[in-house]
Formats: structure tokens, C-alpha cells, sequence
């Protein structure tokens, strides 16, 4: 159970505002629905996918949204650890996905003998195939393995040796013209962008039994953490008492540390950039700028987070604030 | 003497390197009307997963069909494929991506077959045996007026193509219908 004190959930409530909205789709219950979300992920429900009386309900309303950014976890409250063994790992995620079913006001679950598969839309580039599927358990406030099952599909441009060519230029002006109508079997979101978003994409898939919240992710290992006894001032060199989050260089993924664990749990990973903030209760933003030097492991450092701004508007202007994509 | 030497050194390299003898199939020929559907049914089974194709350059490794695609510049389809893959149930709306046909048509002049000299095991004779369809997108369609190997087909699995919108149809009489495996095995084409 993760402890938060009452000025963390008064924060949490003014960042929860930016959280981003569901997207609605009417589905089915009784026959195959494909979605493509607006950021290009699809969504593949078979048949009589839902734990509903399919003879009284003909339509369900599937929410889905995504969370992707270290600002994005933050604002969705979203703590990146997972339990191994009776110990806490960090968790480095390659994007995660919420989704649940309404009738009416009603929430649906998958029917037992259905699964749904999503396949999560990102660039080619960031495929990775040490990923593994979590799921969050909301009430410990940490990810529980789930599956190592993911497949990443992408289209491979280093595959030329095998071909025994590069890709082919042809001659033909208009080879990529498709004919109308060759989505018609898909549900797309409006807000989908189909020239941005087919290029240079990949999809990693996850099947699952119940509605929640996955991720596709990995434990960060190969890192050192160094432990240190951290304390947390503002300008006016008064204590802080609110979450404090370090967000890592190249690492997607944002780690918390709060007053009840921060004296024994503190660590920060060596040789690694990072940028260190707190929310206080009114949502502004804190920030860490003049960084102590890391001393002996186990000593004590002192981190000064001044004012940065007020509550932001959007995830992007947080991602902007606190110094991460 | 160079040859009689590669042939001991493809001896000793034992039966995975066997020879091989290629023929062409150049498929304007009016004899080879029949051939001539061959490249379609097989793309077609291609993209309605009935059929693996392989890399040209390594029989062993698969290629799928939006990588296919995407090879020869139907870069849209490709994608378009990818989602079309079968998440592991199967809707009845799922449409197979069609190959665009332009791409088509260059896949339509030629195509090779690939045999290996085998020993026969009851006769100990040298004979060739038909291991593959390899297909050719046509130098007069790339812009450097070079032919480029396509995704090769393997016998044994073309010899599964049994469903009827499989067959070649034969242009002699139209109710008889070819598997592509007896069009080939009968030999009713034309090679050099």
C-alpha cells in the first residue's frame, strides 16, 4: 500500500484534472469489432466478447485511453514499481494502455471464454523486445507481471541481405493509391491522422482476459542505484513534505519518493541525468536547478526545489517543465 | 578443370549444398498462359496466410507478407497488412490486402523454378528435384532495369494449395482445373 500524506492527494487532484479523457467506442456485443485509436493503436474484440445478455444488449461503450510519457504517469497517479521476491523494482515502460467497458453506467467485464487483443502503436524505432506485459494492481499502487507474450509487429528496413536488394523504387508514379473503402471494416477514431500515422509505425500486442490498466514494460536492471539520505528544502530553505519525483535521461519512467520511505528508500542511478521536482498542493511545479554534487554513497545531500511555475495547463507543458519529452 | 573442381568441392560440402539448375518461365509466352496465373494465386495465398513465402537470399527464414510488400514500395499496403494480421481469432469481415496492380504486373513476366540434383536412393542416379518457385519483379519496372528477386515458394508447400480458388484453369478446355503442384509437376510450361 503506497502511503501519501494529505498535501499529496490535494497535488494529486489538481494534476488529476489533466488527465487525459477516455476515447468512446460503441461496440458489438455479438460481432467482431476492430478500432483504431487516434494514435494509430488498434484494438481487435471477437464475437460475443462481453459478460453481457447478448439477446437484451446489442451495443457496449469500450473506454480506452493511453499513457506514454513520464508526465502522463505522474499525472495518472501511476507508480512505476513492481514487487520480485519481496523486493521493489523500477520499471522502464514502452507505453501502457487503460481500457474498460460501460452498459449504461454498468461496467462490463470480458466474457470468460473471449480475450481482447491491443496493439499498441509506436515508431519503429522505439521497438523493443525485452518488453514484458504488467498490469496495475490499483489497490497495492504497483504493476503486477502479467505476461511475457508481447509481439512486437513492425516493418523491417534491415532486411536487405535477404532480399539480395534495397527496396524496390519502382517506376510506377501512384503504387501506393489504395482502393476507397479498404477501411471499412474498421471502427477509426475521427481524431486519427491516416497519412501521419501508417508511417514508420510499429504495434506491440498484449492479449488480455479483464479490463485495466497494461503496460509494456521492463524492470530497469543493469543500472546502479546509489543510496542516499536525501533531504528536500524550498528556496526559502523550508522542508518539503509533498512527493518528490526523479525522472531519468533516456529512461521513460518516472520514480517516486515520498516522506515515509524517502530517509531509507532514496537512490539515485549513477552516471545518469536526471531532474528532480515536487507538486505542492495548490499544483505548482518545483524544480530541482542547482544540483549537489553526489557525494559517498549513504551520505547525507540536500536538494533545493524552487518555484518553477504554476499548475500547468496540459501533460505537455508538465513534459516541458520538468525537462522530459 | 575449374569445373570439375567446384563440383568435388560441392561434393564434400555434403547435401546442403547441393547444385542448383534455374530455370526461367517467361510468362508473355503464349505457351505459358497457364504459368502465367501462377504468381498471382501465389501472392494471393500469401496474403491470405494459406502459403509462407521465403526471403530469396534464405530459404530458411520466412517472410511475411507485409514485409513483402513493403519491400516492392506498396508501402501504405504494408502497413495496412500488418494490421490485418490475425491477432489469433479470425473475423469473418478480415479482407486480405491486395497487392497493387501495378506490382502485380511486374511479377508477371517471369518466375523461376529451382531444382537440386538429388541422388535417387533406389537407383543411386542423379535426378533434379523441383524445390522451389522463386518469383522475379521485372527489370522494366525498376528504375535501375535490374530484375529483383521476389519471395521464394516452397514445393511442398505449394502442393497444399488444394482449395479451388487456387486453381489454373486450363485454356483448352475451362472446366478442367490445375492444381499449381500438377501444373508444374505435368509440366504445361515452357522453361529455359
Amino acid at each position: 500500500m503506497v502511503l501519501c500524506s494529505i498535501s499529496d492527494l490535494l497535488a494529486q487532484n489538481k494534476l488529476s484534472n489533466l488527465k487525459s479523457p477516455f476515447s468512446k467506442y460503441e461496440v458489438s456485443t455479438t460481432e467482431c469489432s476492430k478500432i483504431m485509436h487516434h494514435s494509430g493503436s488498434l484494438i481487435y474484440i471477437p464475437s460475443n466478447a462481453f459478460a453481457v445478455d447478448v439477446s437484451k444488449i446489442d451495443v457496449v461503450t469500450l473506454l480506452y485511453r493511453e499513457v506514454r510519457t513520464p508526465s502522463e504517469m505522474l499525472i495518472h497517479n501511476i507508480n512505476m514499481t513492481t514487487q520480485l521476491m519481496g523486493k521493489t523494482f523500477y520499471l522502464e515502460s514502452n507505453g501502457m494502455f487503460e481500457i474498460y467497458c460501460l452498459n449504461d453506467l454498468d461496467t462490463v467485464q470480458v466474457h470468460e471464454d473471449r480475450s481482447i487483443v491491443v496493439r499498441l502503436a509506436l515508431p519503429s524505432k522505439e521497438v523493443d523486445v525485452t518488453m514484458e506485459g504488467f498490469r496495475y494492481n490499483e489497490k497495492e499502487g504497483l504493476w503486477d507481471s502479467y505476461t511475457n507474450r508481447i509481439q512486437p509487429l513492425f516493418l523491417n528496413d534491415k532486411d536487405d541481405d535477404l532480399w539480395g536488394s534495397g527496396i524496390v523504387q519502382s517506376n510506377a508514379e501512384n503504387v501506393e493509391v489504395m482502393e476507397p473503402g479498404w477501411d471499412d471494416e474498421w471502427v477509426v477514431d475521427p481524431a486519427w491522422a491516416r497519412q501521419d500515422s501508417l508511417r514508420n509505425l510499429a504495434f506491440q500486442t498484449m492479449e488480455i482476459f479483464d479490463f485495466g490498466l497494461y503496460n509494456y514494460d521492463r524492470i530497469i536492471n543493469g543500472e546502479e542505484f546509489v543510496p542516499y539520505v536525501p533531504q528536500f528544502v524550498n528556496q526559502n530553505n523550508d522542508s518539503i513534505k509533498t512527493d518528490v519525483y526523479v525522472v531519468y535521461e533516456g529512461l521513460n519512467t518516472v520514480i517516486y519518493f515520498n516522506e515515509y520511505n524517502w530517509a531509507k528508500d532514496f537512490t539515485l542511478i549513477k552516471n545518469r541525468k536526471y531532474s528532480m521536482f515536487t507538486v505542492d498542493k495548490d499544483g505548482a511545479i518545483f524544480k530541482l536547478n542547482q544540483y549537489p554534487e553526489l557525494t559517498a554513497a549513504g551520505s547525507t545531500l540536500t536538494f533545493m526545489l524552487e518555484k518553477k511555475a504554476d499548475l500547468p495547463k496540459s501533460a505537455d507543458e508538465l513534459s516541458k517543465l520538468i525537462g522530459t519529452r | 578443370m575449374r569445373r570439375g573442381l567446384t563440383i568435388f568441392l560441392l561434393t564434400i560440402a555434403g547435401v546442403t549444398q547441393a547444385q542448383e539448375i534455374v530455370s526461367k518461365v517467361m510468362l508473355k509466352e503464349k505457351q505459358n498462359q497457364m504459368a502465367a496465373e501462377v504468381p498471382k494465386i501465389l501472392i494471393d495465398a500469401m496474403s491470405r496466410g494459406d502459403i509462407v513465402g521465403y526471403y530469396p537470399k534464405n530459404t530458411k527464414i520466412p517472410v511475411s507478407y507485409s514485409q513483402f510488400l513493403y519491400h516492392f514500395g506498396m508501402t501504405e499496403r504494408a502497413y495496412r497488412a500488418l494490421m490485418q494480421t490475425s491477432p489469433g481469432w479470425n473475423c469473418e469481415t478480415t479482407k486480405p490486402v491486395p497487392i497493387d496492380d501495378y506490382a502485380l504486373d511486374c511479377m508477371e513476366y517471369q518466375f523461376e523454378i529451382v531444382e537440386q540434383m538429388q541422388r535417387n536412393n533406389v537407383t543411386y542416379a542423379q535426378e533434379r528435384k523441383m524445390k522451389y518457385v522463386r518469383l522475379i519483379f521485372f527489370n522494366t519496372c525498376t528504375l535501375d532495369g535490374l530484375d529483383v528477386a521476389g519471395p521464394i515458394f516452397k514445393i511442398s508447400d505449394i502442393g497444399d494449395l488444394v482449395d479451388r480458388r487456387y486453381g489454373i484453369t486450363n485454356p483448352q478446355n475451362s472446366a478442367v482445373k490445375y492444381s499449381v503442384l500438377e501444373m508444374l509437376r505435368l509440366k504445361l510450361y515452357s522453361a529455359r
